[in-house]
């Protein structure tokens, strides 16, 4: 499990942008991290990768820290991040291959994957391409193949429906269900309510790095004490101050 | 419109100006002026000999004739537009005219110092052997009109956006009437040559008369732009180090399969490593040019001191640059994920670094024992002294590596 404890944290010590967060992702399940732009969804995603240090708080993966076991802890998490990075001098097929390398996969799971997800994602023929020459969302499609070339325990997918055309935004969230069914625990940040309501078990939502509501859509209605609302609804009455 | 002029000039000013802080770096170093100086000296005894021992038979006309017809053919127009331009200027089409002549006036500028320059390097060659000093000047006044009217031809040619065969055709057009017209000014035969004018005339009116003009070819000019900026660049890179430059990434694909042939990349960042420093890392240029740099040492002083001296500092010099491979390389974000400890970063730096320092070394020897500087025996000594040197400043690095949090990975 994917545990994270009173995390304080952010970009500065004497301002945190996040304030004693508190929420669980457990193995099969899909929670939605949901927020204003600037709310601290980014910042949490990057304390639990690693990439920011705490203030105060911890994050564990199956009970163990990344500073007691950084490779155990790394090999456990996929991302794929809001803004495609890539390096300019690798093609997509070496992105793949190094991806690959870093994790150990053996060459026939490699060529099997690889060969699956750019026909998925019609890459095929970008194959030997540099990704400097790709669109926006082409260099996306670069950060979603590497990460889903690895089996990853857990998945931490940061706002990854921008940019995407149609078909990818409708294989990658249908290759999120079918991790989620493999046992995959994915944290996934997004402003589309609608994919977040048909891809989420659970919902954390941050408003000014506080968490305002969490839980399942009708943990979050008793919260707000609208037994009604849509996500849309508990979202914007978050976010508009009808509720803190 | 002023508003654009002004923004153009202050692009061309700043550019200048960065070029200017470029030269003097380059000028104050230490290196750089002095080979420079050995290049230059060598060239001039080179042209001496050219001009005394070739026989009279040789077609000194046709060599002149071929190097001024690609010298003007080959111009390029600089339209300083940049990506943002795209955005900003689009909406400013109509005012886009005034940039353009100032743009032509600049390009206009440069080709006619470039053909100044070839004109000056190729006078004691048309002098010797094939007109007289009037007929040169004569010439010199034609080849820069021409200039001026090729260059005219191409920003005409960016206009009307061929593709395919008419643009071959139109490139073979330029390049004929080009090569004729220089032919009749290096060789002035009063009427013929004021007829061979006509046809500029009429090429160019036809020109005028079937061009659009009022769209600017904005892709073409803003990559245009950014290739002529990467070749200055690179250009620069060859003598000083320059930062915050973005290298244009080559792709160097014979290279990479030769390596991969015969290296191990099981390593995820040996794998990474090697990519980076072929396409796109400066270090890759450092190699060859230590290397051409040693070899012009070794060739230029007759001395065996030079070999014994200059080699290990080659090497030296090489090594003690190679961690920036893995410290000040860009890398992105989320590769810091991958499960892979730092430790392995390293030791896929030693690896490569180890496998080019040998391959230096071995590089390193071949002149001083072709030149007969150094014997058999003493190339075995030297090569093995170089490899120790390159093996002692490797071990060194690892340990700093290893301590260091600057290992980016």
């Amino acid at each position: 499990m994917l545990a994270i404890q009173n995390i304080t944290g952010g970009y500065s010590r004497t301002s945190p942008v996040i304030h004693n967060l508190s929420f669980q992702v457990k193995p099969g399940e899909t929670v939605g991290l949901i927020g204003l732009n600037g709310a601290g969804k980014s910042t949490t995603m990057k304390h639990i990768l690693g990439l920011l240090n705490a203030h105060s708080g911890s994050i564990t993966i199956d009970g163990s820290t990344l500073s007691e076991q950084p490779e155990d802890f790394r090999s456990k998490i996929g991302y794929i991040p809001e803004m495609p990075l890539f390096y300019p001098e690798l093609t997509l097929w070496e992105h793949l291959e190094l991806t690959a390398s870093a994790y150990g996969l053996s060459d026939e799971i490699f060529h099997k994957r690889a060969e699956q997800l750019l026909k998925q994602f019609q890459m095929e023929r970008a194959r030997n391409w540099f990704p400097d020459t790709f669109s926006k969302g082409m260099q996306q499609k670069i950060m979603i193949l590497c990460t889903f070339l690895t089996e990853c325990k857990y998945l931490i997918v940061d706002e990854p429906f921008v940019g995407l055309d149609p078909i990818a935004i409708d294989e990658l969230a249908m290759l999120l269900q079918q991790r989620k069914e493999k046992g995959t625990g994915i944290l996934i940040s997004t402003h589309i309510l609608d994919m977040a309501e048909k891809l989420c078990d659970r919902y954390v939502c941050i408003h000014q790095g506080n968490i305002a509501l969490s839980g399942t859509i009708q943990e979050m209605r008793s919260q707000a004490e609208r037994p009604h609302a849509t996500l849309h609804e508990l979202f914007l009455s978050v976010v508009k101050g009808d509720r803190r | 419109m002023k508003q654009n002029k002004s923004l153009l000039q202050q692009r061309i000013h700043t550019t200048w100006t960065k070029a200017t802080r470029i030269i003097t770096l380059i000028a104050s170093g230490g290196g750089t002026p002095l080979v420079l100086g050995i290049l230059l000296i060598g060239f001039y005894i080179a042209y001496q000999t050219l001009l005394t021992e070739l026989p009279a038979t040789f077609p000194f006309d046709w060599v002149v004739w071929g190097i001024l017809t690609y010298i003007l053919s080959s111009v390029e127009f600089r339209p300083w537009i940049e990506k943002a331009d795209l955005v900003f200027l689009l909406p400013l089409e109509h005012t886009m005219p005034a940039w353009r002549k100032t743009a032509f006036l600049y390009s206009a500028g440069m080709a006619m110092v470039r053909l100044i320059v070839v004109l000056f390097l190729l006078y004691p060659l048309y002098r010797v052997r094939i007109g007289t000093s009037s007929e040169w000047w004569m010439a010199i006044g034609m080849l820069l009109a021409l200039q001026i009217w090729t260059l005219w031809v191409r920003v005409m040619e960016d206009h009307r956006r061929l593709q395919g065969y008419s643009r071959v055709l139109d490139q073979a057009c330029l390049w004929g009437v080009t090569a004729f017209l220089v032919f009749w000014s290096l060789h002035p035969y009063q009427i013929y040559t004021l007829l061979a004018l006509l046809l500029p005339i009429v090429h160019s009116i036809w020109l005028y008369k079937t061009t659009k003009t009022s769209q600017m070819p904005w892709m073409l000019w803003q990559k245009r732009e950014s290739l002529i900026r990467h070749r200055w660049q690179s250009l620069a890179s060859w003598f000083v180090e320059l930062r915050g430059v973005e290298p244009p990434i080559k792709k160097r694909t014979w290279l990479i399969a030769l390596i991969k042939r015969f290296t191990t990349q099981k390593e995820p960042f040996t794998y990474l490593y090697w990519r980076t420093l072929i396409r796109r890392s400066d270090l890759f240029a450092s190699f060859y040019r230590i290397w051409i740099w040693a070899t012009l040492f070794v060739v230029s002083l007759p001395y065996p001191w030079v070999s014994w001296t200059i080699t290990p500092l080659a090497i030296g010099l090489f090594v003690l640059q190679m961690p920036r491979l893995i410290t000040q390389q860009t890398y992105p974000l989320w590769v810091k994920l991958y499960p892979v400890s730092p430790g392995r970063a390293v030791h896929s730096w030693v690896t490569i670094t180890r496998t080019l320092a040998f391959l230096l070394g071995f590089l390193l020897i071949i002149m001083p024992l072709a030149m007969q500087r150094v014997s058999y025996a003493e190339a075995i000594i030297l090569l093995l002294i170089n490899w120790a040197i390159g093996l002692l400043i490797i071990g060194w690095n690892k340990r700093k590596l290893s301590q260091s949090s600057q290992v980016n990975r």
